[in-house]
């Protein structure tokens, strides 16, 4: 199998669920890919067992958001709100598909969250997240979830409270890998030729190599008819790939394998600044130059 | 023995008034130059002129004659002239009160500015609608943006990292909930269960409860400020914006104040549209179409998604005079309520209405301020409310457009109040002459508004002046419809039926259109001969032609009456019995018919009976005309003994109302005949009103009367001695058709004029009438003689039957 037949044999899509305004930016962001790759939606949302035993601690409180008054808390209580969350979060699927005329399934399961979405992911082609930011706790680890995903071969896509724009501008970190070769033809299926081009990103510290990996990318795209406009960056300094990400358009979409997430993941608080939805892909470590 | 005055009939050169050809200079009306005043008309002229020049309020025109007199045309003529003098007026515009869209703003521009502006308003927001999404998707504003979404976003994360760190110090956790954050005790990373909880020492139950309620109150306070940083972030996200809208509008705005820097109040309306342009800046940004109206399938009836939005910004062009050179002539053919005011129109969508300004239209009044506005007064009467806002409207000088369905209740819907226009504007209503009248006695406010009554004659004189005046009248005619040229024979024609139409010799008609027909059927026969010009033939077949359209009923009666069905005898003598002539009106056809006309007498108390009176087939006319023969009777016969008579009067056969006077001499005749026991000939009719005196006086219709006894002695063939008496004031009226001229000038046919009611009836008896000679008695065999002695005889015998009756009472 090629990597371009990979790209397209994404036919199912699960995309994990609460009610957060984060998760409906992953919705509409997963049903739009959904309808250009013609998959299938797979919602999951997890009732979070943590939640649970939080409600049942005595010592536990809870502050309603936004009035900040004190709630009494219970497992009953608990229950119910997650089921509303549930309801809530299968009917902006179910809108957003049909409005797209995307075929949808949904289900809840009870467990803990990560694990939980792992499991589902399994049978997925590509797993929709919607990030978390700080502003409302660490919910989901993020990025360990994903890192486990990604090791499992499935490609994620993480999106935060951004929407994925109609006329969504691709930038693709480029290092030679071939979850970095993934990423360009994954770019290739979303873009729509004639308006945005891509912007790939060559990890290359030397001129070289920059020369060597452009070729690749090129060579990928020959007789696309896509317009791509290359920058460099340097694969030692994140700072680097901060830089270049900040200067594209924000709402761009980033795709990459886990070496992106990784450098990404080392710039620590600085990482929410750049705010772009995320494709992960990952494959095989890419073959010594 | 007295003898008759030997009245003679009239000579046949008195029964028809020929036109002079030789006064005409031209072979054929071709040669003849346009009239371009109307003819005629000197008085209605000069009082439009009056109407025209006076700049005064309430010096309105009002045009009064009958249809087809060419009163429009001559005002629109006079109209069209002084207008091409006269500046062209502003323009007036609505657009939106940003303040208050119920009541648009009127805007007054100089001519052509109207269009000009609406064109650069379109071309502004068609400029704008690409030029603010392109400020709006530029780079340096998506990074401001971001930059200060991304500023509120660490501003809010910055607090609760806070909470988050002295959390983790304390143990807590702080986790997102369905509905808010939770507070909970944790030990390596997950929360506390509760058997666990429970197994922890009272002294950490406490540290854990003062550690969750510090962090609730910091959580709390935090939470609070939340909205503040929010709020905060769409404030400074709403400066820049505005910002960028400013930039991105103002320099295309600034080229238009340029423009426009003469007319402050386009420059206040342009500084108002980038106010609100800047205010609503979303709406250029928003997609094109909505995804629900798509998905339903729904238009909406402004356009495009958004379209709706931006007729906010549009001008609307009430009054457009780019195309006008001087002030404005209009109009109005249709003077209803909303085509003189103007109206608020609505539109349906979705089963709801809506308006706005650009619903807004103008009415006759707006299209003619600053010049003239011609109606139909009869038509604009007719229109509901039509008269009563126009009047309004010129007592106000401002046309303040309303919605009959608001004034009147029917509808309840939000309309608009547009700012009144100010009105100057002339108005000339154009009428029949008893609907000036009525409005004169009725209508206080007309005599105010409309001071300047302009009165069309119908009949002008008729001599060699105005002979050729009128040629060049039947020569405009003929050029401006199209027809061909007329020579002098048709010409002199064409006057001599304009003279009969007028019912005089010794005038000539005015009503334009009865002459313009004459002259379209003419040409018409003319062009059927295959003739070039219209010749005296072809106006003469055009005449008969019409006639004989329209003759049906006269043709009927003339063939019951040859029949024997109505009883008419034309020849021999009979006692209290003769023929009176009526005219029937068809409306474009008149024609006179004989009627018997017979009395009878007996002894009675002085009174004559009009028979039609009784049965109520008379009207008052004619029954005046009755009860003046009593005044005669006695004032003649019976001054000093009672008049006892008993006499009756009536129409034989007729079966309609009978109405006029012009019978009370023919009444009279046969009333003497029958008192006098003389004969009447019934070769001879009579027509003419008599007075008490026995003057016979002028009647209406005399050269339909003369020919409808002519066609019907004519029709029963060998005419000797028949005729026909008229009054003599009517002689100047005669213009008879050809063939009676021709009966006269052969002796077979006689008319006589008559002056009193003594010359009439020696004409009808062949018996002298009689006068009183010194002694006061007539002459003994003379028709009044008879009559007076009838009368004394039955005065005579009313007093002995008094006399014998009161005998015998007393005995």
């Amino acid at each position: 199998m090629t990597d371009s037949d990979r790209i397209r044999s994404i036919r199912r899509i699960l995309v994990a669920l609460d009610a957060s305004s984060h998760s409906l930016a992953a919705v509409e962001a997963a049903v739009e890919l959904a309808a250009r790759l013609e998959a299938e939606l797979s919602g999951l949302f997890v009732e979070d067992v943590e939640l649970l035993r939080l409600a049942e601690c005595p010592g536990a409180r809870e502050l309603l958001y936004p009035s900040a008054t004190e709630a009494p808390l219970s497992r009953a209580t608990m229950e119910s709100r997650l089921r509303a969350q549930s309801e809530q979060a299968r009917k902006a699927l179910g809108a957003a598909a049909e409005r797209l005329r995307v075929r949808w399934t949904f289900r809840t399961v009870r467990g803990p969250v990560t694990s939980a979405i792992l499991a589902a992911a399994t049978e997925a082609d590509l797993l929709a997240m919607g990030t978390v930011g700080w502003s409302f706790g660490p919910l989901i680890r993020m990025g360990s979830t994903a890192t486990g995903v990604l090791t499992s071969g499935v490609p994620v896509l993480l999106i935060s409270e951004e929407r994925l724009p109609h006329d969504v501008r691709l930038v693709v970190y480029y290092d030679g890998s071939a979850a970095a070769r993934r990423s360009v033809m994954a770019a290739e299926q979303l873009a729509k030729p004639g308006t945005n081009g891509i912007t790939v990103l060559l990890a290359a510290a030397k001129h070289e190599r920059f020369s060597a990996l452009r070729d690749e990318v090129t060579s990928l795209l020959k007789d696309k008819g896509i317009e791509v406009r290359y920058r460099e960056v340097d694969p030692q300094d994140e700072m680097s790939l901060f830089h270049a990400l900040k200067s594209e358009q924000p709402g761009s979409l980033v795709l990459g394998g886990r070496e992106l997430l990784k450098k990404l993941r080392a710039m620590g608080p600085m990482q929410r600044e750049i705010g772009m939805p995320l494709l992960l892909l990952d494959g095989p470590e890419p073959e010594a130059a | 023995m007295a003898k008759t005055t030997e009245l003679k009939a009239l000579p046949a050169e008195q029964l028809y008034r020929l036109c002079d050809l030789s006064q005409f200079k031209f072979a054929t009306t071709a040669e003849l130059e346009d009239l371009t005043d109307f003819v005629g008309q000197d008085r209605a002229l000069q009082a439009v002129q009056f109407g025209i020049g006076i700049q005064r309020a309430g010096f309105n025109l009002f045009l009064l004659g009958p249809a087809g007199m060419g009163k429009f045309d001559t005002v629109r003529n006079f109209l069209e002239k002084r207008a091409a003098t006269e500046p062209t007026p502003d323009e007036w515009c609505y657009v939106n009160n940003f303040d208050d869209p119920e009541s648009p703003r009127a805007l007054k521009l100089p001519p052509g500015c109207g269009t000009k502006l609406r064109e650069d308003m379109r071309g502004l927001v068609d400029n704008l609608r690409s030029v603010i999404p392109s400020a709006f998707e530029s780079e340096s504003y998506t990074a401001r943006k971001h930059a200060i979404e991304q500023e509120v976003k660490e501003r809010q994360e910055k607090v609760f990292e806070e909470i988050q760190r002295q959390a983790n110090e304390k143990d807590i956790a702080v986790i997102r909930t369905p509905t808010g954050i939770a507070l909970a005790p944790m030990r390596r990373g997950e929360v506390v269960s509760p058997e666990e909880f429970e197994k922890l020492p009272e002294s950490e139950h406490q540290r854990i409860q003062a550690a969750i309620g510090d962090l609730q109150e910091k959580l709390q306070a935090a939470l609070r400020q939340m909205p503040k940083l929010a709020q905060e972030g769409r404030e400074k996200v709403r400066e820049l914006n505005h910002e960028v809208a400013i930039f991105a509008v103002g320099h295309l705005i600034d080229e238009l104040r340029k423009k426009y820097v003469d007319l402050e109040d386009v420059v206040k309306f342009l500084n108002d549209v980038q106010e609100d342009i800047t205010e609503h800046v979303d709406e250029f940004l928003a997609p094109e179409e909505s995804p629900l109206a798509a998905l339903m399938g729904v238009s909406s009836p402004y356009g495009a998604k958004g379209a709706a939005f931006f007729r906010r910004y549009q001008v609307n062009v009430l009054v457009d005079h780019s195309a006008n050179d001087g002030a404005p002539v209009v109009y109005e053919d249709h003077p209803t309520y909303q085509n003189i005011i103007g109206a608020v129109e609505y539109m349906a969508h979705l089963g709801a209405v809506s308006t706005d300004f650009n619903l807004i239209r103008p009415g006759a009044l707006h299209q003619a301020n600053g010049g003239y506005l011609i109606l139909d007064a009869y038509k604009l009467l007719l229109q509901p409310f039509a008269w009563d806002a126009l009047k309004r409207t010129l007592r106000s000088s401002q046309i303040r457009i309303e919605s009959l369905g608001q004034m009147l209740s029917l509808v309840s819907t939000v309309s608009l109040e547009p700012q009144p226009i100010p009105l100057n504007v002339k108005v000339a209503l154009v009428g029949e002459r008893m609907l000036y009248y009525l409005l004169c006695a009725y209508d206080s406010e007309f005599n105010e508004l409309f001071k300047v009554g302009a009165d069309f004659e119908e009949h002008m004189e008729r001599n060699s002046e105005t002979n050729v005046l009128y040629a060049r009248l039947i020569g405009t005619i003929a050029r401006q419809e199209g027809l061909l040229p007329l020579d002098t024979g048709a010409v002199g024609r064409v006057i001599e039926q304009c003279s009969r139409k007028a019912g005089d010799s010794q005038k000539l008609l005015t009503h334009r259109r009865t002459l313009a027909d004459l002259l379209r059927e003419s040409d018409y026969r003319a062009r059927e001969a295959a003739r070039s010009v219209v010749s005296a033939e072809d106006v003469q077949h055009a005449i008969d032609a019409q006639i004989h359209r329209a003759d049906r009923v006269r043709d009927r009666l003339l063939e019951e009456t040859l029949r024997g069905t109505l009883l008419i005898d034309t020849r021999g003598e009979k006692v209290g019995q003769v023929n009176g002539l009526s005219v029937m009106d068809l409306g474009n056809f008149a024609f006179g018919h004989p009627s018997r006309i017979t009395a009878r007498v007996r002894l009675g108390k002085g009174e004559v009976i009009d028979i039609e009176r009784e049965v109520e087939l008379s009207g008052p006319i004619h029954s005046k005309g009755v009860l003046i023969l009593s005044g005669f009777l006695g004032a003649r016969y019976a001054t000093n003994h009672p008049l006892s008579l008993s006499a009756s009067l009536v129409f034989e056969q007729a079966y309609g109302l009978v109405e006029g006077d012009s019978a009370s001499s023919a009444e009279l005749y046969a009333l003497l005949s029958a008192l006098s026991g003389l004969p009447i000939k019934q070769s001879l009719a009579v027509t003419g009103s008599v007075n008490q005196h026995g003057e016979i006086q002028a009647i209406g219709g005399v050269n339909e009367k003369i020919e409808g006894f002519f066609d019907l002695c004519q029709a029963r063939g060998n005419m000797k001695g028949q005729g026909v008496l008229i009054p003599a004031s009517n002689v100047r009226h005669l213009m008879l058709k050809h063939e009676v001229v021709d009966a006269v000038r052969k002796g077979e046919f006689q008319i006589y004029a008559v002056e009193t009611i003594d010359q009439g009836i020696e004409v009808l008896t062949g018996v002298p009438a009689g006068e009183r000679d010194p002694s006061g008695k007539f002459a003994e065999g003379t028709v009044n003689q008879k009559v007076e002695a009838r009368l004394i005889e039955l005065a005579d015998r009313r007093l002995a039957l008094a006399r014998k009756m009161r005998m015998e009472t007393e005995s």
